[in-house]
């Protein structure tokens, strides 16, 4: 054996080694996991009128139902949604902005269900059990749906939706 | 400054001559196969004439020259200023990186350390990473990872961290790295009794017998060893007890049979985060490894048949309790038909089970056993002096999810004058746990196969073997299948869809005997991606001795550290834990009186000198300066 079948041995350890594939996308579908009947006591009757995974659109999602699946770019992020209480219709001043209660994740080739119910979601009104809205996420809410004219974060919880009937 | 890489390139260069070829190159005649250290010491009486000379050599821990490895002696890993085995290895090895919390055990479960990582794969729980202990791979049966707490050094011959992992030889869990640990016995008919004992800060209390014997084909080996702390924080504390006992008979010429038996004992806590410490989330460990082997050799061949047996129990303070055994047995022949040629075979039956119920509720959740059955092979060639190429396969059946194929290749030439250049491509696996297969925490799926690698590194190596030793290794791990878990309860889900590359170079210099003198530095620097979870992007580990001997006396000072760079509590480069970085420093006086057979040896370790704060785990502060002084006293030998 010479040096030039070595080099060529080495050569091809390391491009088998290297072969690499790849689709880098994900297809996710976001499910109103609200009525989850393992999850015990109150449910909250909400519905998602809008939501947004990195950076894509999944439309409106009524109570136990699933969006259509969108194609997105592998990554970690919140789901960032606008839920309205016990109203299919979405009028906004039911609304709230919510979001997924930690970062979601899917990654290069995943088909991914990701269920948002009453132990995974977070939001601006102070509930019992309910994990607070990070500023930044709130925010984020703000800018993507500005026509539900929701109040800075300082008055979050003045929004028409949270206030005592 | 400047000049200084061309004077080390010069070094290098222009080193004293080397001995022609690795080690086992070397012109003396080759030891023979499946000698242990002393095997060949003893000539059989009447068998051996006076002027022959006897070669006493050691069996390699690990039989493939091509990989990538780290040899650690039983010795530096008993003299290590770090608290456990696992962070005494990582100080030989930049590639390594450890979680720690403190001086107490590691513990198992939600803020356990002792997480492995190395080239990027490992991670909490370490079922990338595997421990084989004299043969028997030593894994958990329920979470499939090793006990961090079970490994001392006592009676520890040598430990080799096959980088890159070797799944054809070892099998499940060698995708990252294996760790193989060889046990000690004497080298020659005699006795020899050691004790160490020490005390230090946090009440920390430790001690360790160990004794060996060998008389008339009878061998022995025991050791005992316990610590117990309080911790340098309040439920950070804890004890462990280990109880190792070996014996080795020689049947007849050629055969011979070995019993082991290991019990542990780890108890401790989870002080959880400075920000949220607890101080009831209690752990108690209970494992016991039980192996024999029966071995026969001669000149070309050795032939093993390896049963073993390991029983666990885990109880936690939330009412968790399981209990886990692996029943297996692998029996192997190596044969070597031609001085040029090296075959190594073998079969394995593995059968992993338990059980798990909480205490509290009552309730039990039902698992089922994991068996596989594998054969593996292995060639080894010589075609000229210098070159060796390796090939190896492993075809492993499943019970549960069918067939897998694994394989190696790898080629080491040492081409000159101490200059080596090896390579090699392995493609490994680790089986889904019983946890990810059956356990609902959170979310378990039975439907679940196993993760691959294929790796890949390359070596360019210098050793003068007397005074240097220099290494540049590239290496790429990529990893498929990977089963990750998704969201939370109630719509959690695990599944195998992940893949990671992960890109890295580590070097290595070490010089040693330069009169008094002796230095290791190692770095390494890695490409991670988002796989950033307690897998940092640099590493440096170093350690400077200073040695002094006159008569009977030597005393001996060893300043060590590590620093880690880009160190992250969770992936995507979140959580980011800032640089740690410490220093300890070891020393140790000897008095060998000549012509006595006993030994003292008081010692003194202070570690993180400098007193910094550092954490390897987001919250859980490292002590700050401490103190732990011994006393070993040795006898016979």
């Amino acid at each position: 054996m010479d040096r030039r079948m070595l080099v060529a041995l080495g050569l091809w350890t390391v491009a088998v080694a290297g072969c690499e594939t790849g689709t880098e996308s994900a297809t996710v579908q976001i499910q109103n996991d609200f009525n989850n009947p393992a999850v015990e006591g109150f449910k909250p009757p909400w519905t998602i009128c809008r939501a947004t995974y990195l950076g894509v659109e999944f439309g409106r999602i009524g109570i136990g139902e699933t969006s259509a699946p969108q194609k997105v770019e592998p990554g970690l992020d919140y789901v960032l949604m606008v839920a309205a209480w016990d109203d299919p219709e979405c009028h906004p001043e039911n609304c709230l902005p919510i979001a997924s209660k930690n970062e979601e994740e899917v990654v290069d080739g995943q088909t991914r269900t990701i269920a948002i119910g009453k132990p995974s979601h977070q939001g601006p009104c102070p509930p019992e059990g309910v994990p607070p809205i990070p500023e930044t996420v709130y925010n984020r809410i703000l800018e993507l749906y500005p026509e539900y004219g929701f109040k800075p974060y300082a008055q979050r919880t003045e929004n028409t939706q949270c206030l005592p009937e | 400054m400047r000049g200084a890489p061309w004077l080390v390139f010069l070094l290098l260069v222009l080193g004293p001559p080397a001995r022609a070829g690795s080690p086992e190159e070397a012109p003396s005649p080759p030891p023979e196969e499946g000698e242990e250290p002393g095997d060949a010491a003893v000539p059989t009486p009447g068998a051996a004439p006076d002027h022959q000379t006897v070669i006493q050599a050691s069996r390699p821990v690990s039989p493939d020259q091509t990989q990538d490895q780290v040899a650690v002696p039983g010795e530096r890993l008993r003299e290590s200023p770090r608290p456990t085995l696992l962070e005494a290895l990582a100080q030989e090895s930049a590639s390594i990186h450890v979680t720690r919390r403190g001086v107490g055990p590691a513990g198992v479960a939600s803020g356990a350390a002792g997480g492995l990582t190395v080239r990027g794969l490992g991670g909490s729980p370490n079922t990338q990473v595997l421990v084989v202990e004299d043969g028997v791979p030593d894994v958990q049966g329920i979470f499939g990872h090793p006990l961090p707490d079970a490994y001392v050094p006592d009676l520890i011959d040598q430990a080799v961290v096959v980088e890159g992992g070797d799944s054809v030889l070892y099998g499940s869990n060698a995708m990252g790295a294996a760790i193989v640990l060889r046990s000690r016995w004497l080298p020659e008919d005699g006795w020899e009794v050691r004790s160490d004992a020490a005390y230090g800060s946090f009440a920390t209390l430790q001690g360790t017998v160990t004794a060996l014997g060998r008389k008339d084909g009878w061998e022995g080996a025991f050791a005992l060893h316990g610590m117990r702390t309080d911790g340098h924080r309040d439920g950070a504390g804890g004890s462990v007890l280990v109880i190792q006992s070996a014996g080795r008979l020689r049947l007849a010429p050629g055969w011979s049979l070995v019993l082991r038996n290991k019990a542990v004992h780890v108890t401790g806590g989870d002080p959880g985060t400075v920000q949220h410490p607890f101080t009831d989330h209690t752990f108690d460990v209970w494992r016991d490894n039980l192996s024999g082997a029966l071995e026969y050799q001669r000149p070309g061949l050795r032939v093993t048949l390896l049963p073993y047996a390991t029983l666990g129990r885990h109880r936690l303070h939330d009412g968790f309790q399981s209990l886990d055994w692996t029943l297996g047995g692998r029996g192997e022949v190596c044969w070597r038909p031609h001085r040029n040629w090296e075959v190594l075979g073998g079969v394995e039956a593995q059968d992993m089970d338990g059980e798990v119920r909480n205490r509290i509720q009552g309730t039990a959740t039902d698992v089922r056993a994991m068996v596989d059955l594998a054969a593996w092979q292995q060639v080894l060639w010589r075609p000229v002096q210098g070159l060796s190429l390796v090939v190896g396969s492993r075809e492993l059946y499943s019970l549960r999810w069918g067939f897998l194929w694994l394989g190696k290749a790898g080629v080491r030439w040492n081409f000159w004058r101490g200059w080596s250049v090896r390579t090699r491509v392995t493609r490994n696996y680790r089986q889904p746990t019983i946890r990810e297969l059956y356990l609902p925490y959170p979310v378990a799926n039975p439907d679940l196969r196993p993760e691959t690698s294929l790796n890949w590194d390359a070596t360019l190596g210098y050793e003068d073997f007397r005074h240097l030793e220099v290494s540049l290794t590239a290496y790429r791990s990529q990893a498929r299948n990977l089963i990750r878990y998704f969201g939370s309860w109630p719509a959690a889900e695990v599944v195998n869809i992940d893949a990671y590359t992960v890109w890295g170079l580590e070097g290595r210099v070490r010089v040693r005997d330069l009169g008094p003198f002796g230095a290791t530095v190692a770095g390494s620097w890695q490409r991670v991606g988002r796989y950033t979870r307690q897998n940092p992007e640099a590493m440096l580990d170093f350690a400077a001795t200073l040695g002094h001997r006159w008569g009977s006396h030597r005393l001996e000072g060893e300043v060590s550290g590590e620093w880690v760079h880009g160190l992250y509590m969770a992936n995507y480069r979140r959580e980011p834990i800032p640089d740690p970085f410490f220093l300890d420093l070891a020393v140790r006086y000897r008095l060998e009186p000549p012509g006595k057979d006993w030994t003292l040896e008081p010692w003194l370790v202070l570690r993180n000198l400098m007193n910094r704060k550092y954490e390897y785990i987001r919250g859980y502060e490292m002590p700050g300066f401490h103190v732990l002084a011994g006393l070993k006293v040795g006898l016979g030998g």
